[in-house]
């Protein structure tokens, strides 16, 4: 890559990293998200691991000793069936993919927060988590509670 | 833990104990993980006397590590009591702190973090920390741009970000199968240090760079920030950067430590096995090195045990057991070495002081005849070697399974005729 483009990349990147880190602090204000709050940020091209999530949910609330759980998504799906998964949803909010990447760039920057939750096995390039999908028996679901939910003993039902 | 943390963690224990936080108190620490196991033999060591270990894991509560019970949190800690210090070392100190100040404790009188593990973690969005964040992507564009310097045809880089020699092995094993798959002929792997470098070297890649770690850590930075700069930065650790929760997986299901660079990071078809590096076999220098130094060392060829009782990234196991092992080979009529690097790590009572070049050491180790270590890095980069091999292994849990399930050199598949055992069951071993 030449050094020029490389540059205004990074100079793109850093407005809307900026930007990204106002949203955030007015999202955590406007929702008064606290501490022990975690936020799922979930993005329509992981659907099928958010829907995954939610389900879990209310388990990783009660495991992880969390006051409540906010979700914030770029899918209409996702946040039309959100109640229905998580009773005592603090918040829900639908996102711009624009500030969703913005969120993401903040993160690829450093770990800015540990009440955020990316939904996601493929949050960078060369590591894709969804690839373990079939190796040993992993299921989907096992995906969704270990490596996003960091929840290994989850309910698997009777 | 890696060096810089374990000197971080004497620090902490050192301070806290100068003040006299540790007087009159009852002493827990949070985790029974690797570096709980180093801390409660460090605070031994000051004779500050642990009361008990706390965890959250169903599997570890009820035993013991390092003859300290194991309880849960709740039940141990609960009522309050102001008398407690819990020590945390563990990259869930966030989440533990919001436990335990829900029973009532408060996080600077109560609750002492020992280790830093996310230095890339940083609770502000403040425009400082957001500057110095920026600064360090910066850096990381300028090692970039060196790099692209002086190998400007190259299509990919793999950055190894870990000093560890275990990790480096393994994250470098596949990488041929990965070139070939993606089509890839100019590719540079880096490492952060001179051991690192020769552990690669083994698997005779033509292109080895070593960079400095701060520069490694820019590096790997700026490859999330920039989208890998175009996607030609991989970094060969599941756990970095922290961007992929994917390293949670690790040990649930049979996943094992290689596992996650063959699958998840390389994208290779479930089966595929490491490479087994052929080293600096059958060459001149290799066998003058070999004669050499058992010539110097007045060695025995194939009547030689190497012992390998350190391990950097694991607690010491005692002394007595590896006098008693040197014992039995020296009936057997062994000469036992013990592996050593340096004043920290004294020859086991009855043995030589070996150290040899890793470039050379599976000859080395094929000219002795037997090794016997505590599994740690090393054991990795000697696996492939064609000799006798026993790799002893603690009793202890990583993640959802046993820690020798998910180091397993078999279970990796690294090499099918080591013989592995848990240092626990001697009888089964030392027969």
């Amino acid at each position: 890559m030449e050094k020029k483009e490389l540059e205004n990349i990074l100079n793109d990147e850093i407005r809307k990293i900026d930007a990204a880190r106002r949203d955030w602090l007015e999202y955590c204000a406007r929702h008064n998200v606290d501490d022990n709050d975690r936020v799922l940020l979930i993005l329509d091209r992981d659907e099928k691991y958010g829907y995954l999530v939610l389900k879990h949910a209310e388990e990783y609330i009660q495991k992880k000793n969390l006051s409540g759980l906010h979700i914030m998504t770029n899918s209409k799906e996702i946040l039309n069936v959100a109640e229905q998964y998580v009773k005592g949803l603090k918040s829900k909010e639908m996102c711009s993919d624009g500030h969703i990447e913005g969120l993401l760039k903040l993160n690829h920057l450093y770990k800015f927060t540990n009440q955020l939750i990316i939904c996601s096995l493929q949050n960078v390039e060369d590591v894709d988590g969804t690839r373990f999908e079939g190796v040993h028996g992993i299921s989907a679901e096992d995906l969704a509670c270990t490596a996003i939910l960091d929840m290994p003993d989850y309910f698997r039902g009777e | 833990m890696e060096a810089n943390m374990t000197m971080q963690m004497k620090q902490n224990i050192d301070r806290l104990s100068c003040d006299g936080n540790f007087d009159n108190k009852r002493v827990v620490v949070f985790g029974s993980n690797q570096a709980a196991e180093e801390i409660v033999d460090y605070l031994l060591e000051k004779s500050v006397k642990v009361d008990m270990l706390v965890d959250n894991s169903e599997k570890k509560i009820g035993s013991s590590m390092k003859g300290i019970d194991i309880a849960s949190p709740e039940e141990y800690l609960r009522p309050f009591q102001d008398n407690t210090i819990v020590l945390i070392a563990s990259k869930y100190y966030a989440e533990m702190t919001l436990q335990l100040k829900a029973m009532g404790y408060e996080e600077g009188v109560h609750i002492r973090k020992i280790v830093e593990y996310t230095g890339h973690s940083s609770s502000s969005l403040s425009d400082e920390e957001f500057d110095k964040r920026f600064e360090i992507v910066k850096q990381g564009e300028i090692c970039y741009n060196k790099i692209l310097n002086s190998y400007p045809d190259i299509e990919k880089i793999f950055a190894c970000p870990l000093t560890i020699l275990g990790d480096t092995y393994v994250s470098v094993a596949c990488i041929h199968d990965y070139v070939k798959k993606e089509n890839i002929n100019d590719y540079l792997i880096l490492v952060v240090s001179k051991p690192c470098y020769k552990v690669v070297s083994l698997f005779g890649f033509e292109n080895i760079m070593q960079i400095t770690p701060s520069e490694m850590g820019a590096l790997v930075q700026f490859s999330i920030f920039a989208d890998k700069a175009n996607k030609e930065i991989i970094n060969l650790h599941h756990r970095v950067p922290y961007t992929c929760g994917i390293g949670n997986i690790g040990n649930y299901r049979d996943v094992s430590f290689m596992d996650h660079f063959r699958y998840s990071m390389f994208g290779l078809p479930e089966g595929t096995l490491p490479e087994k590096p052929k080293g600096f076999r059958g060459t001149k220098e290799s066998e003058d090195y070999v004669e050499a130094l058992f010539k110097d060392n007045d060695l025995i060829y194939g009547k030689t045990a190497i012992l390998i009782p350190y391990a950097n990234t694991l607690s010491q196991v005692p002394v007595g057991i590896w006098e008693k092992i040197t014992e039995k080979l020296l009936d057997l009529g062994y000469t036992v070495c013990t592996n050593c690097d340096g004043d920290s790590q004294p020859p086991i009572k009855g043995t030589k002081a070996l150290f040899f070049d890793l470039r050379y050491g599976l000859e080395t180790l094929e000219a002795a005849g037997l090794l016997i270590g505590l599994r740690c890095g090393l054991c990795d980069v000697l696996s492939t070697a064609d000799c006798r091999k026993i790799i002893l292994y603690p009793d202890r849990i990583y993640g959802p399974d046993t820690f020798m399930k998910f180091f397993s050199i078999k279970g990796m598949q690294l090499a099918e005729d080591v013989e592995e055992y848990l240092l626990c069951d001697e009888e089964e071993w030392f027969g």
